[in-house]
């Protein structure tokens, strides 16, 4: 049973085995996607059941046409931009600049520790910290390009704006990323060495989708 | 070839260039220093976001409804314990013995039964006083429209005359001749 299929008999059915098998499919991706955005795991977990409780709730509105999927990612978005949101206004997070509204610090320089566990951990801590600097619209085509594997085409509909927007979105993300963790980058022994010309052709292949 | 736009290039990055596009950024990429940095750095960052890696949580069983497993639980926690403690209940309480119950009841019920039927009585009665005045109402009602009906139907006839004979006169009035 595809997920439109298992839609469709929510849709018309009520459905309750169809709509757990939605949930089962997708609740790792949309928690993941949740949890890049908020980089919270709690509020992910939230968040994700939350997508979940809405895509019920509003499951007259699915168009059979459309792809579950982006229905589904543009619920999880919208959330964690409604979360980000209040966070912000809360003063819960400092997201995207620094206090009193300043450009964002530079995140520090990494130190490589003997131990290698450490040494990620805190890399990927530094990365997390980078990511949620980056401001929310470049970073929701990061996250969805680059870790939940979605193509350009698939982002814009999901977005709902021209793929051309979401390309440019995608630039200024990952060039403020690059910003954002240049300090780190070269000292990191994951960064690719501009010492090797061709190094850039071998780059890690996107992530496929579940 | 031109500088390729920086769109092009973060799609060349992620493998979404037409076939002959990809391989015609990648010529350029290995002549173009000034492209190839911006490539590597990019390149450094997506490396780096890769070491990122989220906890691989469980999977939940296939057949649990994820979001009312809990309420389902509890619920049927609930109903177990009520169903053990009403069995508890009916097991555990001695059998009652009917007839000496019944003669310990006799006395009250008795009472409870002479009061009941003098709550009645006085009901009964009244009930009947009301009805009784309803009726000497109505009756006194019925007589005064009666009379106020008549007394109309009087006035109206002695209009009805009045206007007859003004008509008649009306009919027999002629206009004086003029000089």
């Amino acid at each position: 049973m595809t997920d439109e299929q298992a839609m469709w008999r929510v849709q018309s059915h009520d459905d309750p085995e169809a709509f757990a098998e939605i949930v089962r499919r997708w609740e790792g991706p949309i928690r993941n996607l949740c949890q890049r955005m908020t980089a919270d795991l709690h509020r992910a977990e939230d968040l994700a059941q939350e997508t979940f409780a809405r895509l019920f709730a509003r499951r007259r509105e699915w168009q059979p046409t459309a792809k579950l999927s982006t229905y589904l990612w543009r619920i999880a978005i919208n959330l964690c931009h409604d979360e980000n949101r209040r966070r912000t206004r809360h003063g819960e997070v400092p997201l995207e600049t620094g206090e009193d509204g300043e450009s964002p610090a530079l995140i520090t320089v990494f130190h490589p520790t003997p131990h290698d566990q450490l040494e990620t951990e805190e890399r990927a801590e530094q990365v997390r910290a980078a990511l949620l600097r980056v401001s929310e619209p470049f970073r929701t085509v990061l996250v969805l390009r680059h870790y939940e594997g979605l193509k350009f085409r698939e982002i814009a509909d999901v977005l709902h704006v021209p793929e051309g927007t979401v390309k440019s979105r995608m630039v200024e993300g990952i060039t403020q990323l690059t910003r954002l963790l240049q300090p780190a980058l070269s000292d990191s022994p994951a960064s690719v060495p501009s010492s090797e010309p061709a190094a850039w052709q071998n780059h890690s292949q996107p992530k496929a989708r579940p | 070839m031109n500088h390729p736009t920086r769109e092009d290039l973060v799609a060349h990055l992620y493998d979404e260039l037409p076939p002959e596009q990809q391989t015609e950024l990648a010529a350029h990429l290995r002549e173009c220093a000034d492209c190839q940095k911006v490539a590597t750095a990019w390149l450094g960052s997506m490396a780096e976001l890769d070491t990122w890696q989220l906890p691989v949580l469980p999977a939940r069983p296939k057949s649990t409804p994820v979001l009312f497993a809990p309420f389902v639980r509890w619920a049927a926690a609930a109903c177990l314990a009520a169903g053990l403690g009403f069995l508890g209940g009916r097991f555990s309480a001695p059998a009652p013995d009917a007839a000496a119950l019944r003669t310990a009841l006799a006395p009250e019920l008795i009472k409870i039964s002479v009061v009941m039927d003098a709550k009645l009585a006085e009901d009964r009665r009244a009930v009947t006083e009301i009805l009784q005045t309803m009726q000497t109402q109505r009756t006194e009602d019925y007589a005064s429209l009666r009379r106020a009906l008549e007394t109309l139907a009087l006035n109206t006839e002695d209009s009805l005359e009045t206007a007859q004979q003004q008509i008649v006169q009306l009919a027999s009035f002629t206009e004086p001749a003029q000089r």
